[in-house]
């Protein structure tokens, strides 16, 4: 009984880190119907980020790193779509080449960040290192604990922006009808820049907790979670927040379960095994809702 | 003649003629990059006649890459097969693969079917790294021979290299020959709009299934030369970013157009290897292939002037695009 | 037009690319130009994932150079030079045997030997090129049990073959330390999966039946899945067979799921840099490790102020000693760096070349001797280490004199 709750206990905090990447994907792939292959690597850059301040700068204080974090991963979203993907926007073309465009970014930050960190881990600060509460028998750290917190208060903080703030309720008409709100006269650039700002600063936190839980950091932390979070936006639905998030907490538990009571390499496996499925079932993913087949 | 003598087919022809002469003139060094562009030509030009003509943008398609590359290998390993027969097998199962693909198409359209392909590959994957006693999982296969037709041994790159440029022309002759016959003008139509089509008397689902099949056979091909050429194969040389690389090629030269694929293939294929020459991008000339993407793909056009037409609507295009044109 | 002018840039750059770099790899009658410099080719992972380990490789060969620099180069007059060109893998396959067709094919400058890859996945397609076209191919850091054979006469390693290196481990384990319940992680990689093959075959030849065999694939970071598997196991010993950054993920997380045992790592994870990362964690590890760096023997002592006084901040963020794949770099250079003296009387072509090295007998490196034994198969001991606190400091500790009475190799059954 003990290991089972232990993989949920487990399965829960992973879930948590797809979820919140997850958010990032389904913002950004909801207004531009494009697969953004650069918020892995924002993940990762921003985890260096924070280790660096914290190394150098800010040693000593989380909270003050975090924030500079935050900001600066921000105004990389920002940059990454004014450079990247707005002049291939602008011009009308296919999405297809914003693709290869965020691709050609993913592929400049890692090499940045590994040529500034190096390919070692490194010891990562952490919250309550140490700290361990006996919940039924699962061994739950406290790292896992603020990191289940945290990412439900940003739920229910994104909730509240995309249904009562008016920039979050530009984004969500932003992702139902471009072309419209451009001719109401919203600002569509801005609001776009905006999107890519917030899914980076997600990425920013799911980053940095990420590192936090596994009190070190080395530069292949992105690379597993960027298909994961990205299977799980599907999953759950694209462009529907809570879909992001189930996709996330079904696709951490169901690996943790499957590799926990069978094996670590069946348990990748049976991620993907579990999205096919779902989409063959259910096209549009367990909260999408169906596409309007327009002639 | 005169419907031969397109620009593309012209420029098709040059690009042959300067590979056909390239050994004579170039080091084994540049044949050696010639040779990985080749490979890169077929596998492209494979996923071209399903991005450019099919309208389905693939993240997956290393996984024919890897499983034609895997069943030549197997094939030799256990049984000792020569490439001419294992070949009929490359062809049979990268199809049977492409069909297994392609069935979930029935009900999935669309941005959907992007993350059916990632996860396609990741699987095939996944099952080549773990499934020890055929492929031997991350061991590789060592030793794999140079190719042997009926009895005629390969001894140098020079032969491989000439082989490899047949298997480029045919599959540039039939991809073409498939692009203007019924299936590919279905196809097209499909892609420009998927209701009109179906309203047309069009069959989507059989469509579909034939395309993928076929581009499908076309990279299990390529990855089947590739695993003579290496002499080795393992599980990871067969990851996403090969798949990202030959959607790169094929963007870069133009969707839907097979002789820019070439061109791409070839500038794809060239840049890392160029990007060598700068001694201060040593440690960065990974960047700087990023910054040739990005810059590309900024230009918007893509190399060969193949602008992207009406290619992928509905798909990647955005809807206001469609709506206001 | 413009699809003309893409060509023809295209072609440009296959040009450019090439260059004069013409010809092929015919017999000649020394290796060394008309300066009487010798050149050597190496082929790293400079970018990607395992690009620190190339620069330590790097910083080795450099150390070496420079120590055969002051001593006036090969002739001791300051001629015969040794000139290296360093070029970058990315560990990919596919570039790494393009380099090899490129090393192979260039004759100006005409290459004596190559040194790499790191991997073996890059190293087994590059093989065949070097064998073919008879150039030695030192992958020093290559492991798998049948490298040598594949490399036809031309390879060379001075990594430990998984046979000898994982049997051994499984001796001290269960012999000497008397764990028999023991549970296994390791990489799913060639490495690991030969290494998994062997300390199992071995623990079962000594009468133990493993709790449990965990492998995972590359670029986890989440281990606590298998960790709650084993630790219902109740295991006394955890062994892992990971790369170092794993360790550190696995021994953490395993506080977290409250896995309490003994672990040990192989030697590709004894490091400082695990005794550095794991801290307090780290206590009572156990590692199987070559000679210590023994700072009475002069060839460390060469080595280490050299080192020193090259990479001094390097040296300080590594606790203060040299890092292993360094060590390895400089290690082959020496014996690259014999081997041409050696032969430099009679004339050093890349075939008398190859014939020397694979006479290689006690030679003095960095830690130990060195020999290539029959089919040359490298031969080196290897002792059981642990992490223990001296003087308040927690450091890996040797257990050399273990092998006057625990003879390992005849426990493995290796004699």
């Amino acid at each position: 009984m003990s290991k089972f709750l232990q993989i949920l206990v487990n399965g829960i905090s992973l879930g948590s880190i797809y979820a919140l990447t997850a958010i990032g994907y389904s913002l950004i792939y909801s207004i531009l119907q494009l697969i953004n292959m650069s918020n892995a690597a924002v993940f990762l850059t921003s985890a260096v980020i924070f280790y660096a301040l914290y190394s150098s700068i800010t040693a000593g204080s989380v909270a003050l790193t975090f924030i500079l974090t935050l900001i600066a991963a921000g105004a990389l979203g920002y940059v990454i779509e004014f450079i990247a993907i707005r002049p291939i926007r602008e011009k009308g073309d296919s999405n297809t080449y914003a693709l290869i465009s965020s691709i050609g970014v993913k592929t400049i930050l890692e090499q940045l960040c590994q040529g500034t960190f190096g390919s070692e881990i490194k010891p990562f600060p952490t919250l309550l290192a140490g700290k361990y509460i006996n919940l039924a028998g699962a061994r739950t750290s406290a790292i896992q604990i603020i990191i289940i917190v945290v990412t439900l208060v940003i739920l229910l903080g994104m909730t509240w922006f995309t249904q009562h703030n008016r920039v979050g309720r530009g984004l969500r008409a932003l992702s139902q009808n471009l072309n419209a709100c451009h001719l109401m006269g919203m600002p569509v650039n801005t609001l776009i820049g905006l999107s890519f700002t917030v899914g980076s600063m997600l990425a920013a936190v799911s980053g940095v907790a990420y590192c936090m839980y596994l009190s070190s950091i080395s530069i292949s932390v992105g690379s597993a979670i960027g298909n994961k979070a990205f299977a799980a936006t599907v999953l759950g639905g694209i462009g529907e927040l809570k879909g992001a998030v189930i996709g996330g907490y079904i696709l951490a538990i169901a690996e943790n379960f499957v590799s926990g009571y069978w094996s670590m390499s069946a348990s990748n496996f049976i991620s993907f095994a579990i999205l096919i499925l779902v989409l063959i079932i259910k096209p549009t993913g367990i909260f999408g809702k169906k596409e309007q087949k327009k002639v | 003649m005169k419907k031969l003598l397109t620009p593309k087919n012209i420029t098709f022809a040059i690009i042959m003629v300067g590979m056909a002469i390239a050994p004579l003139l170039t080091s084994p060094y540049s044949l050696r990059i010639l040779i990985t562009a080749e490979l890169n030509m077929i596998f492209a030009m494979s996923l071209n006649l399903l991005m450019g003509i099919g309208g389905t943008v693939s993240f997956g398609h290393a996984a024919f890459y890897s499983i034609g590359a895997y069943t030549t290998a197997c094939l030799w390993y256990h049984f000792k097969w020569a490439y001419s027969t294992s070949f009929l097998l490359v062809i049979l199962i990268t199809g049977l693969a492409g069909l297994l693909l392609a069935l979930p198409m029935s009900r999935i359209t669309g941005r959907y079917v992007t993350i059916i392909t990632l996860s396609f590959a990741e699987i095939v994957n996944l099952i080549i790294k773990n499934w020890d006693k055929v492929t031997l999982g991350q061991m590789g296969i060592v030793g794999i021979p140079s190719i042997n037709l009926f009895g005629f041994k390969f001894t140098n790159k020079i032969q491989f290299f000439y082989f490899t440029l047949i298997f480029v022309i045919l599959t540039y002759i039939i991809m073409n020959w498939l692009v203007n016959s019924k299936l590919g003008r279905n196809l097209q139509a499909m892609r420009d709009d998927s209701i009109a089509a179906e309203a047309m008397g069009i069959k989507l689902f059989p469509n579909k299934v034939i395309v993928f099949t076929i581009s499908a056979i076309f990279a299990g091909i390529a990855g089947s030369l590739y695993a003579h050429l290496m002499t080795y194969v393992e599980p990871s040389t067969f990851n996403a970013n090969l798949s990202f690389n030959c959607i790169s090629i094929v963007v870069i030269g133009g969707l839907g157009n097979f002789s820019g694929t070439l061109i791409g293939s070839l500038f794809l294929s060239i840049l890392p290897e160029y990007l060598r020459r700068f001694d201060f991008l040593f440690k960065y000339r990974m960047i700087a292939y990023g910054l040739v993407l990005v810059i590309v793909m900024w230009l918007n056009h893509s190399i060969p002037g193949g602008k992207l037409k009406e290619a992928v609507k509905g798909f990647f295009v955005r809807k206001d695009k469609m709506e206001v044109a | 037009m413009k699809k003309l002018l893409s060509l023809l840039l295209v072609v440009l750059m296959l040009i450019t690319t090439v260059g004069c770099n013409n010809g092929g790899g015919q017999k000649v009658e020394s290796a060394a130009d008309e300066n009487g410099d010798f050149h050597i080719a190496v082929s790293l992972p400079y970018t990607g994932t395992n690009a620190s380990y190339a620069e330590y490789i790097e910083m080795g060969i450099k150390v070496a150079l420079t120590k055969l620099e002051r001593e006036g180069w090969l002739n001791g007059d300051g001629t015969g030079k040794l000139i290296i060109d360093y070029n970058d893998d990315k560990n990919d396959a596919t570039e790494g045997a393009t380099i090899a067709e490129k090393i192979v094919s260039s004759t100006d400058p005409y290459y004596l030997l190559e040194i790499g890859s790191f991997a073996s996945g890059v190293s087994y397609p590059c093989a065949s090129i070097y064998r073919d076209a008879e150039i030695v191919q030192y992958a020093l850091t290559c492991s798998k049990s049948d490298y040598l054979e594949t490399s036809g006469d031309w390879g060379f390693s001075l990594s430990m073959t998984q046979d000898v290196a994982a049997a051994r481990v499984a001796a001290y384990d269960i012999k000497h330390l008397g764990f028999s319940k023991i549970a296994l992680i390791y990489s799913n990689d060639s490495w690991g999966l030969e290494t998994c093959k062997f300390y199992t075959e071995t623990a079962e030849k000594l009468g133990v039946t493993l709790l449990a065999s965990e492998k995972y694939d590359d670029g986890q970071q989440d281990f606590t899945s298998i960790l709650t598997k084993i630790k219902d196991t109740n295991p006394e010993l955890v062994m892992c067979f990971c790369a170092e950054n794993d360790i550190v993920l696995i021994r953490q997380q395993a506080e977290t799921v409250g896995l309490k045992c003994e672990w040990q790592v192989s030697s590709k994870s004894r490091t400082s840099n695990v005794l550095q990362n794991l801290g307090d964690l780290g206590e009572g590890l156990y590692g199987v490790y070559a000679k210590t760096k023994d700072l009475t023997d002069p060839v460390y002592i060469e080595y280490e102020k050299l080192y020193k006084e090259l990479y001094p901040a390097k040296f300080a963020e590594d606790n203060n000693t040299t890092q292993k794949y360094a060590d390895q770099g400089y290690n082959c250079m020496l014996t690259v760096i014999w081997a041409i003296r050696e032969t430099m009387k009679t004339g050093t072509t890349r075939q008398t070349f190859r014939d020397k090295l694979a006479t290689l007998n006690e030679f003095p490196g960095v830690q130990g001797a060195l020999t290539f034994a029959k089919g040359r198969k490298i031969l080196q001991i290897q002792y059981l280490s642990r992490i223990e606190r001296v003087d308040g400091e927690l450091k890996w500790v040797n257990y050399e004199d273990l092998l006057n009475t625990f003879d390992v190799d005849a426990v493995a059954g290796l004699k």
